[in-house]
């Protein structure tokens, strides 16, 4: 892998785990609502991004 | 009125989706029909544009933009960025007002986003979505099917088409199969793609220069190697070790819009399970398509009439000489050879060394039986049913805890025992693969169980345990009645010898044994069109005991006996279980 795409998944990576505190504390304090639909949507394309796997089965991993 | 397909997976399932969309515009003549797919499948837009399909466009790399630019790193300004580029990318979206969304992705990012737009619209959807609370939500049974019994190491057998098209609630005809591109008639060029999505998907290099190397000699036409951009390494490896002025190299070289013309015009295209394959299929060009374990033929193979299908448990283990003589035996119209599996009337058509090869027959049966109304097929020879056993006392265990839960209220010891059932069915699978189906059935449909009352949910899940009960049964009563017969039979030829000698009292404990046996079976219930041979023949045997007629007695044993044994073995609810229960409530379910 070069330099760059480390770096790239390295930014995924951080972000991601910044996402999903924020999304946590949303669902903690609000429930599901729409700010924290959308951050799950940002959080999920993310996770497609840095897994690059299947996307097709992948929702079986979270529930 | 509008209807949006979202496909959002890899590209050969936007074009196993194109079945579904032509179907979508044959059967909704008159409403507007959107596809959103990626970035790399814009280049299709035209295709589908010609169609009469709107497309739009996920913008992965703008939304993602703010994490990757050199001034990143300011987390808030980052996800802000980000989620002003998801509600830009809306914005158009919401504007249409779906009536009505078909999510053909099964990922979570898309379940999401299907449940933004089906919130702000009203939609219909079918799909994967969410519930209320954010918990997934597959409100169709044909989406349920998929996430419980597709992928590798299952045993679905079918097409990834065909479930597009259920999701969608249409029925494919065979001109659902065609694309814009699918014009004029073939020629003699064959192409050979030689990647795959996965390493573990394709065909090792050096065995395809081999392969390049015996078509030069075999076929006439040009030999078009195609391929993705970063296959461009390895198939410029490959071409260093064959020289011919035949074989041209296009890997990554070409556009979407050739790639399909080439599939096209090609007599034969040679490769792995990938997009090449899939659009082959849109176009009516056979394929030899080289498949392991690694994939599953029956969801993602070639559909094309003709199309043949060489199969090993690794890549590597299909000989280049096999290759070799599959493609000149397609090209000059000769027979398949006796390991190939051919696409034929619509279906694929198994050689005899995989026709009955378990435990993938039994499963697959199994999943018919579970989700339509097929019977329940008989355990694989030797298989042990102990895992269906487990099965049946688990489901029974939780039905008991429901119902004291019922009666007395909830308690600690109640939630304990089911939190532990819960985890005893996760590892059954583990224990016996051949309760998977049932498992995997199972949860995916306590999964779809939406937000409700403490109640709801209660009387939800016992419900679902009392049909996980029933389908268990099937095999929990056939073996146990198994077991029954066979000790009834040792018991006859125990008994009747010394019933002709009247030495009753040697036999008393076996024959009263034997009694008991007779008449469990007489009280069973049988199936709807079967007599229960077992009353009759237990009421002479009595008859003949009260005049202590023992001669007659014996007679009846061996003969009428053992003559009734020998009947209701696969004849018996304890046998057949109790099918028609079990088929009709699991067809209810789903």
């Amino acid at each position: 892998m070069s330099d760059n795409a480390n770096d790239n998944e390295k930014k995924l990576r951080e972000a991601l785990a910044r996402l999903e505190a924020s999304t946590r504390k949303i669902l903690d304090t609000r429930g599901y609502s729409r700010d924290a639909r959308s951050l799950k949507m940002l959080e999920e394309m993310l996770r497609e991004q840095l897994t690059n796997g299947y996307t097709r089965n992948s929702t079986r991993s979270i529930r | 009125m509008a209807t949006l397909v979202i496909q959002l997976a890899r590209f050969g399932d936007v074009f196993q989706a194109w079945p579904t969309l032509n179907a979508l515009r044959r059967s909704q003549p008159g409403e507007e029909l959107h596809l959103l797919v990626r970035e790399r499948f814009a280049e299709a837009a035209a295709y589908l544009e010609s169609m009469g399909v709107r497309v739009h466009i996920l913008p992965t790399r703008k939304i993602l933009a703010p994490f990757f630019s050199p001034a990143g790193g300011e987390v808030l300004r980052d996800e802000a960025a980000a989620l002003n580029g998801i509600f830009d990318f809306l914005q158009p979206l919401h504007a249409v007002g779906f009536s009505r969304i078909i999510n053909l992705s099964f990922s979570p990012f898309s379940s999401f986003l299907t449940d933004e737009l089906a919130g702000a619209s009203g939609a219909v959807v079918s799909g994967y979505t969410r519930h209320n609370d954010g918990f997934l939500r597959i409100p169709d049974d044909s989406s349920a099917y998929f996430f419980a019994q597709a992928g590798i190491g299952k045993w679905n057998r079918y097409h990834v088409c065909d479930i597009f098209a259920s999701v969608a609630g249409v029925e494919l005809t065979p001109e659902d199969y065609s694309h814009p591109a699918r014009v004029g008639a073939k020629g003699n060029t064959v192409l050979v793609h030689i990647g795959a999505s996965q390493v573990s998907k394709s065909y090792p290099p050096e065995m395809w220069a081999d392969v390049l190397r015996g078509l030069v000699h075999a076929v006439e036409g040009a030999i078009v190697i195609v391929g993705a951009a970063n296959e461009r390494a390895m198939s410029e490896g490959i071409c260093s070790k064959v020289r011919s002025g035949r074989i041209l190299n296009r890997v990554g070289q070409s556009s979407l819009s050739e790639l399909c013309r080439w599939v096209n015009e090609a007599a034969l295209l040679i490769g792995a399970d990938s997009a090449p394959a899939q659009i082959a299929t849109l176009m009516g060009t056979r394929v030899l398509n080289l498949s392991c374990a690694a994939v599953n033929f029956w969801e993602t193979g070639p559909l094309a009439e003709g199309s043949r299908i060489l199969y090993a448990d690794e890549m590597h283990q299909i000989s280049i000489g096999q290759v070799l003589a599959e493609a000149a035996s397609m090209l000059n119209g000769g027979r398949p050879s006796e390991n190939c599996i051919v696409r034929q009337n619509g279906a694929y058509q198994l050689p005899v060394s995989l026709r009955d090869k378990e435990p993938e027959n039994f499963g697959w049966k199994l999943l018919q039986a579970l989700y339509t109304s097929a019977d329940y097929p008989e355990l694989p020879a030797g298989a042990s049913s102990l895992a269906f056993h487990r099965l049946f006392d688990l489901a029974e265990l939780a039905v008991d805890q429901f119902e004291q839960w019922r009666h007395e209220g909830p308690s600690a010891p109640a939630k304990t025992i089911l939190e532990s059932v819960d985890e005893m069915l996760a590892g059954l699978p583990g224990m016996d693969p051949l309760v998977r189906p049932v498992v995997d059935w199972f949860q995916t449909e306590r999964l779809r169980l939406g937000p409700a009352s403490s109640e709801e949910t209660l009387k939800a899940t016992r419900s679902l345990f009392e049909q996980l009960l029933w389908v268990a049964a099937v095999y929990h009563r056939r073996a146990e009645g198994n077991r029954m017969l066979g000790r009834a039979a040792d018991l006859v030829t125990l008994c009747a010898p010394r019933l002709r000698e009247y030495d009753l009292n040697s036999i008393q404990d076996s024959f009263q044994e034997l009694m008991t046996i007779a008449s469990t079976a007489a009280a069973a219930p049988t199936k709807v069109d079967v007599v229960n041979p077992w009353p009759e023949v237990l009421n002479r045997l009595q008859s003949a005991l009260e005049r202590r007629d023992f001669i007659e007695a014996a007679d009846i044993l061996e003969a009428d006996w053992t003559e009734v044994l020998n009947r209701v073995r696969g004849q018996l609810s304890w046998e057949g279980g109790r099918e028609g229960d079990a088929n009709r409530t699991a067809a209810d379910a789903n």
